[in-house]
């Protein structure tokens, strides 16, 4: 499908290249998308199985974006442990160092629940960091 | 002793443990879960990263958000769970030995669903030479010890074998702030799923070296470096290939095996090629009432469909415990029905096939599951019996680290039976995946 019209700037380090291959992993079809290139300009796109997968070449090609998980310090009934967390939905891939550093830093003190906001607004991204799991003060994480 | 009854007893309490419970709960049993953790999810609560539930839950969870939403319909249900308890013997009647704090416990179950998941390959499955220094460790265990027990393996990493967890592990420590130096592989191609090659190991400019492998280990008390080498298509090490790396830690993510020393005190039968046990199509082993799912039975790419068989096994474990239940009120003794067994061979690039044979006659589609042995760029699976073919695939590529999942119709299934009485003993049906010339 031609896509002339639209002139997505790409990312510089792609604008040499002719054609390029992206395994895309929306799903765990892994569909193997080619994404021809002219004058680092998207010229088309091929070999995706679904509309999802033409969204996320197009991505790769510009801004990748992915889901950044880790783990934050929680202290809980007396004992320590790691929370599980993650980006609530998915942050530029440059963005992961700087999200790293923040999410180190950051201690919990108490239960939550999974789903709570750990940190809102990650580094300026819109996204939230987010419990992956409950730790209520009767039974510790770990 | 303290002795419990139960319809259901299932083994383990990951993922497959606790979908198994939560089908045979709804089908009407009475389910206990033991599990020797001091809490349910089993390994999904150590992995972090996302990527579970995408076909499930047709949304993208975490490991422990995915353990959480079973765990939390298993205390719904109201399924008696044991945890930090210790399974130490089962028997063929289905009478399990467990142990905790309170003492050991005989729970007596209608039928049992195994459910125990698998454990890493160790050094010694591969034979490294070398030292025997700190610092070399399965790359399960270092997700451990970082997502969990926030200890730090090393600052300079090696990672031997490209199996998913090992990828999954170069991006987590990379991003805790050490230092991943490569990846190394044996075989021509890697093991992981492209997904994780991709996400783990390119986004973050991590090598992947095949057809390499580690030769030496050295130092001590810690690693101090390892030797690599090139291999040729014989995997023989090519000599001026050889190269000393400086690293203190080595992971190793070279496979899974089954757990099955437990199931084989019960007298189950296993395949050698998986070390999981033999099954039928209603995931029941060669001992009656005793079924298998999930990682126990051969390891699963995707924790979704690890869910989907433990489903099955958990009804099929269910019907078996209250159809004997019910006969025994009743008086009467199941009739031995007029069914035949049909093997189930893995043919041609198929490793193995899970069920390892097809009962007929049968009202249900026979689901078998398999993995390629090496990566097949166009391909079709051919599936038969004798000269009739039952099922032939479109052409496709083909990938190990990938299960595959074809589905036989009952009538498929039963037209073989007509040759078994001819026969006296069904002819086997062989699944293959045969090139195709383009």
């Amino acid at each position: 499908m031609s896509l002339k019209h639209k002139a997505i700037e790409i990312a510089d380090d792609l604008k040499r290249e002719d054609e390029i291959k992206v395994c895309c992993t929306t799903c765990p079809q892994e569909c193997v998308i080619t994404v021809q290139l002219k004058k680092g300009i998207i010229d088309s796109v091929a070999g995706e199985g679904c509309k999802r997968g033409k969204k996320f070449a197009q991505k790769e090609m510009t801004t990748p974006e992915r889901t950044l998980t880790s783990t934050v310090m929680v202290t809980c009934g007396g004992k320590a442990a790691l929370l599980p967390v993650k980006t609530a939905a998915t942050i530029p891939k440059k963005a992961m160092t700087l999200a790293m550093d923040v999410i180190r830093k950051t201690k919990l003190i108490g239960s939550c629940q999974m789903g709570d906001v750990v940190i809102a607004n990650i580094c300026g991204t819109g996204v939230d960091v987010v419990a992956c799991r409950s730790i209520k003060e009767e039974n510790h994480a770990c | 002793m303290k002795q419990l009854h139960y319809d259901v007893v299932v083994i383990g309490g990951g993922p497959a443990g606790m979908a198994a419970a939560l089908k045979a709960k709804e089908k009407g049993a009475t389910v206990a879960i033991i599990e020797r953790n001091e809490e349910l999810g089993g390994i999904l609560n150590q992995c972090i990263h996302s990527g579970f539930g995408l076909s499930y839950f047709k949304q993208e969870l975490t490991g422990p958000e995915y353990a959480e939403l079973f765990i939390n319909q298993v205390i719904a249900a109201g399924i008696d769970v044991y945890l930090e308890t210790m399974v130490i013997d089962l028997s063929r009647d289905r009478q399990v030995k467990a142990m905790n704090q309170a003492g050991m416990l005989l729970l007596c179950a209608g039928a049992i669903v195994l459910a125990m998941g698998c454990r890493e390959r160790t050094r010694g499955a591969i034979k490294i030479p070398g030292s025997r220094p700190a610092g070399v460790l399965t790359a399960g265990l270092a997700q451990r010890y970082v997502n969990i027990e926030n200890r730090k393996p090393g600052e300079r990493i090696v990672i031997l074998g490209s199996g998913d967890i090992g990828l999954i592990m170069a991006r987590r420590l990379t991003l805790e702030g050490m230092e991943v130096l490569g990846v190394y592989e044996l075989m021509p191609y890697a093991n992981g799923l492209y997904r994780n090659i991709k996400n783990c190991l390119d986004d973050f400019d991590i090598p992947l070296h095949l057809s390499t492998t580690v030769t030496n280990i050295i130092g001590h008390p810690h690693l101090e470096a390892i030797e690599v080498a090139k291999v040729d298509e014989n995997f023989k090490v090519i000599e001026d290939s050889r190269e000393v790396i400086a690293c203190d830690t080595l992971l190793l993510s070279i496979g899974l095996i089954p757990e099955n020393e437990l199931s084989q005190k019960s007298g189950v039968s296993l395949n050698p090629r998986t070390n999981g046990p033999l099954v039928n199509e209603a995931l029941e082993t060669d001992q009656p009432g005793i079924f298998a799912c999930g990682n126990v039975l051969h390891v699963h790419d995707l924790v979704d469909n690890v869910t989907l068989e433990a489903e099955a096994a958990g009804a099929a474990a269910a019907t078996y415990a209250l159809q004997q239940k019910a006969e025994a009120v009743v008086g009467e003794k199941r009739l031995a029905e007029n069914k035949y067994s049909i093997p189930l061979v893995a043919g041609e690039n198929v490793g193995y096939t899970v069920p390892a044979k097809l009962t007929s006659p049968t009202q249900k589609a026979g689901r078998i599951l398999f993995r390629v042995r090496k990566p097949l760029e166009n391909a079709a699976v051919i599936i038969q019996s004798g000269e009739k073919i039952l099922f032939q695939g479109k052409p496709r590529a083909f990938k190990p680290s990938v299960m595959e999942a074809v589905q036989l119709s009952p009538d498929q299934i039963n037209e073989l039976t007509a040759m078994c009485d001819q026969n006296s003993g069904g002819q086997p049906i062989i699944v293959a995946v045969q090139e195709v010339n383009q």
